[in-house]
């Protein structure tokens, strides 16, 4: 009946360069968030959301996030993820891909994201060799999402 | 499928920020982009004309199919330099914004621009030394005239952050939510946001979700228009499509519609009508 609800972003991060950044981890991007919560609403801010945000889910490779903020919260959040410059210290672009109020839901859609990716990646390369190892990998992760029931 | 177009990103001089520009702006989910040249009107005005170099446009890579226009905004600091919003340097640019610095200068840029104009855009970083009325809007509103709004420096700087917000909020109870355009002004790819960012940023600073949604859908692609047919039609009845010609008139000739179409003007010609 009177749960404590979260909104849960999926979020993009876009690096300067391709490379990967290995540095960076979650508590890094946990303190640059709690940086723009106290430098956009303040001390207050930083009181309605103490040890309440969490990075769920970070993945260096493609760049995409998962971070749990509480449900009240939910507008604001989404202000300081847009005003977020800097993480660790590489300059970057945070962009909300989907808001949910479960897991599970921006799960789901992290993959639709991430297969469509590899979709247009593989419909820009040229035919060879590295378009049908994207082909391969396409069409095993269809598989496995299927069989999630997803 | 809404079309977000992203009006105001400062035009970059190297051919590759160009490509960074358009392959960000894709993925954020813009589907238009206008790069924009700021000139200072004291600079570039020469016997009463502007003179101004048209930018180069260097995109080598386009996978969204984006389309990618050139703006130009004139800073005006003089009520001389607004005579010279007819220069034939103006209809080679897809939109002309203006800046004007004072009150005056904003009465009578809107007053005299003659549908030269598309947008008016202010310095919101700073505190504006004048009170914005509905008297100042009104004629923008009445001329198709789209009042920006820059969020670029909110994600920069706290002390600017402050401005713009208090500004927005004047803006909004101003226009009555009407006739605004929301856009960046980047100088870097790194600080352009994603639309639904941008609708959630402004629902923040005062402006409600629908005019800010307007403002990135809706208003951008009226402006996109007005300047199309400030530029290449003739006072927005006639516009030369080219590469149709003869092609067309052949296949009227050979149609049927056009068949009739000929025997009733021979009837109407033998009649004397």
């Amino acid at each position: 009946m009177v749960r404590l609800k979260y909104r849960y972003f999926l979020v993009e991060l876009h690096f300067t360069d391709c490379t990967v950044h290995t540095s960076l981890t979650p508590s890094h991007l946990l303190s640059t968030i709690y940086n723009a919560v106290q430098e956009n609403f303040g001390e207050v801010g930083l009181g309605r959301t103490q040890n309440r945000i969490k990075v769920v889910y970070l993945a260096l490779l493609t760049g995409m996030a998962v971070i749990r903020v509480p449900a009240d919260f939910e507008k604001d959040a989404r202000v300081c993820l847009a005003s977020l410059v800097v993480v660790g210290r590489e300059r970057c672009v945070c962009n909300v891909v989907h808001v949910g109020g479960t897991i599970r839901t921006c799960q789901k859609k992290l993959y639709s994201y991430s297969l469509n990716r590899l979709h247009r990646q593989m419909l820009d390369t040229p035919d060879g060799r590295e378009r049908d190892q994207i082909r391969g990998v396409l069409e095993r992760t269809l598989e496995e999402v299927k069989q999630l029931s997803y | 499928m809404e079309r977000f177009c992203e009006l105001n990103l400062k035009f970059p001089t190297k051919p590759e920020k160009q490509d960074e520009f358009v392959y960000l702006c894709g993925r954020m989910g813009y589907r238009t982009i206008a790069f924009n040249v700021t000139v200072d009107a004291n600079k570039v005005f020469i016997k009463n004309q502007l003179k101004v170099d048209l930018p180069e446009l260097r995109v080598t890579e386009n996978p969204t199919n984006m389309r990618i226009l050139r703006r130009l905004t004139i800073v005006v600091s003089d009520s001389n330099h607004i005579r010279a919003f007819n220069s034939p340097i103006l209809r080679k640019f897809d939109i002309v914004a203006v800046q004007p610095k004072t009150e005056d200068l904003l009465n009578q840029c809107i007053a005299r621009c003659n549908n030269n104009i598309q947008i008016l855009s202010l310095d919101l970083t700073r505190p504006l030394p004048y009170r914005l009325k509905h008297t100042h809007i009104q004629p923008c509103q009445l001329n198709n005239v789209y009042v920006e709004v820059c969020y670029v420096s909110a994600i920069k700087d706290s002390a600017t952050c402050r401005n713009i917000v208090s500004n927005c909020r004047d803006i909004n109870w101003v226009s009555r939510s009407r006739g605004l355009l929301v856009s960046s002004g980047a100088e870097d790819p790194l600080f352009v946001r994603g639309p639904y960012d941008v609708m959630n940023l402004m629902t923040v600073f005062g402006i409600p979700f629908k005019t800010a949604r307007a403002g990135l859908s809706t208003n951008p692609q009226a402006v996109i228009l007005k300047g199309r047919s400030r530029s290449q039609t003739f006072n927005g009845l006639v516009e030369k499509v080219e590469g149709v010609g003869e092609s067309l008139v052949e296949k009227l000739r050979l149609s049927k519609e056009g068949e009739e179409f000929e025997e009733s003007a021979s009837k109407k010609h033998k009649s004397g009508s």
